[in-house]
């Protein structure tokens, strides 16, 4: 007989986790299941570094107690993702072959690293930073003296170095554009972050390319686009993530940057919703966008998980996140990666703030160091407020 | 059929809240959970505001919600409810 549950999460992050709390306690009764396409207990991503440093073991990372999911009577399926959804029967097979029926569906899934399309990008050696078995893999080849080759210029190159510094790894960054997320911070503002780079012995290659890569003993020889050979001990990339979303292809739900959902977090189906990073969302600024982040992962779950109980709420938040390294620190509010709308810059000693006005509304901030205006800004982007670059301007000069 | 599930948990009394500046990355959803406990200051780490600004199990979702478990909850005997052992 066909296993049923009344919700089915897809996912075992901070969205899925948290919608099943929310479902569970609100609707006692329920059947919940959680589908996990690693065996792991669900743990946080964000800690990985902290496993490639030896800061922090394995099991420090785990999410939920011993117990938890027997305590609260959601059952855990790991080790086999969802492969297929089928609307119509309301079922989902996994890879392992099951299938499962649902009541409602919860698509969190989240993303996958993406590697560059290039001879050897799946080589041994050649990594990306996404779950516990990329890091342990990574902390096999990656120690003491090794030369490291990070190839990005987002969140996962920055942290990445950082760690294989601790490591005691020798590291060079290369990047196709000319610094750190480009569409956030002025040119002071790069100028800041690719300086505090060089300063911790991080050597940096900015508007470079990698034309394909071999193995070389034990090593890994990179062909840079101009040519150029040299030969590493691993390459990680950090150049971005795809959605977890085929299971959904067929369905003809719409997908496009990630799985398509509306301010309730429901997909065209409507017994199928979607939260976290493998969600696009619309952000209350007339736009769809994903926000890849913790807070964004974990507040949406508790908005989805209301809206599958048949509650109508929406989700109108600007979420933040925060990326540290080597004691720099550097936030972001609302939509500040995407290089929407105007960026207005504020430049200090100790900090570069950009803010980006659109049609009339400040949508997100990027602050490299100190950020007094965190909260001023984040309350302009929740209350929708009228401003214009001048308004602005008086406010956070004041 | 499945039994309805039984709640588990003892009532939830805690009697002291740290937060670890160093561990702490800033990401903030404690302070979006239970903003009368916690902020975040300019430096993008988190403080605490108010000890009694939210109920017990708010308090836990706060701290369960950080990603780096940089929020220590103790009970009135010193003893560490959260992160749990």
């Amino acid at each position: 007989m066909l296993n049923r549950y009344d919700f089915l999460i897809l996912g075992a992050g901070p969205a899925g986790l948290t919608a099943a709390d929310v479902l569970r306690r609100e609707r006692p009764e329920a059947t919940v299941a959680i589908v996990s396409a690693e065996t792991h207990c669900p743990y946080s991503r964000v800690m990985l570094p902290d496993v490639l440093t030896g800061f922090k073991q394995p099991a420090d990372l785990c999410l939920k107690p011993a117990g938890y999911f027997v305590d609260h009577g959601i059952d855990f399926l790991a080790g086999s993702p969802a492969v297929r959804v089928d609307a119509a029967a309301h079922t989902v097979a996994l890879a392992s072959g099951s299938v499962i029926g649902y009541g409602k569906l919860l698509v969190a899934t989240g993303s996958h690293a993406r590697r560059l399309d290039v001879p050897g990008a799946d080589l041994p050696g050649v990594f990306v930073l996404r779950d516990l078995d990329d890091v342990m893999a990574m902390r096999e080849r990656i120690v003491s003296d090794s030369l490291v080759l990070v190839y990005g210029g987002g969140p996962v190159a920055m942290e990445l170095a950082v760690a294989c510094r601790e490591r005691g790894a020798n590291v060079t960054i290369a990047m196709r554009g000319n610094g750190f997320f480009r569409k956030s911070f002025s040119d002071r503002g790069n100028e800041m972050l690719l300086e505090r780079m060089r300063e911790h012995g991080v050597e940096l290659m900015t508007g470079c390319t990698i034309e394909s890569m071999e193995e070389s003993g034990t090593n890994i020889s990179v062909r840079f686009g101009d040519g150029t050979p040299r030969v590493f001990s691993a390459v990680v990339f950090g150049v971005g993530t795809s959605p977890n979303a085929s299971m959904l292809d067929g369905t003809g739900i719409s997908v496009d940057k990630g799985v398509v959902v509306n301010e309730s977090l429901r997909t065209g189906d409507s017994d199928i919703y979607a939260a976290g990073d493998a969600a696009v969302f619309p952000d209350g600024f007339g736009r769809l966008r994903v926000a890849a982040t913790w807070q964004n992962a974990l507040l949406q779950g508790r908005v989805v998980a209301r809206n599958m109980l048949g509650h109508d709420e929406k989700y109108s938040i600007a979420t933040g996140h925060v990326v540290s390294f080597f004691g720099l620190s550097i936030a972001f509010v609302g939509d500040a990666e995407n290089g929407q709308g105007t960026r207005v810059n504020f430049e200090g000693d100790d900090f570069s703030l950009s803010v980006f006005i659109d049609d009339g509304h400040v949508v997100g901030a990027a602050c490299i160091g100190r950020f007094t205006a965190r909260a001023a800004i984040s309350k302009l982007i929740n209350d929708r407020t009228e401003v214009s670059e001048d308004l602005l301007r008086a406010m956070l000069s004041a | 059929m499945r039994l309805a599930y039984k709640n588990m948990s003892k009532p939830l009394k805690i009697s002291k809240i740290v937060v670890d500046r160093d561990l702490c990355i800033g990401a903030g959803p404690c302070a979006v959970i239970a903003p009368e406990v916690f902020q975040v200051d300019e430096e993008n780490k988190a403080y605490l505001v108010d000890m009694n600004g939210a109920d017990a199990e708010t308090i836990l979702a706060a701290a369960e919600s950080c990603p780096v478990k940089a929020i220590f909850l103790y009970d009135e005997d010193g003893k560490q409810i959260y992160p749990y052992a």
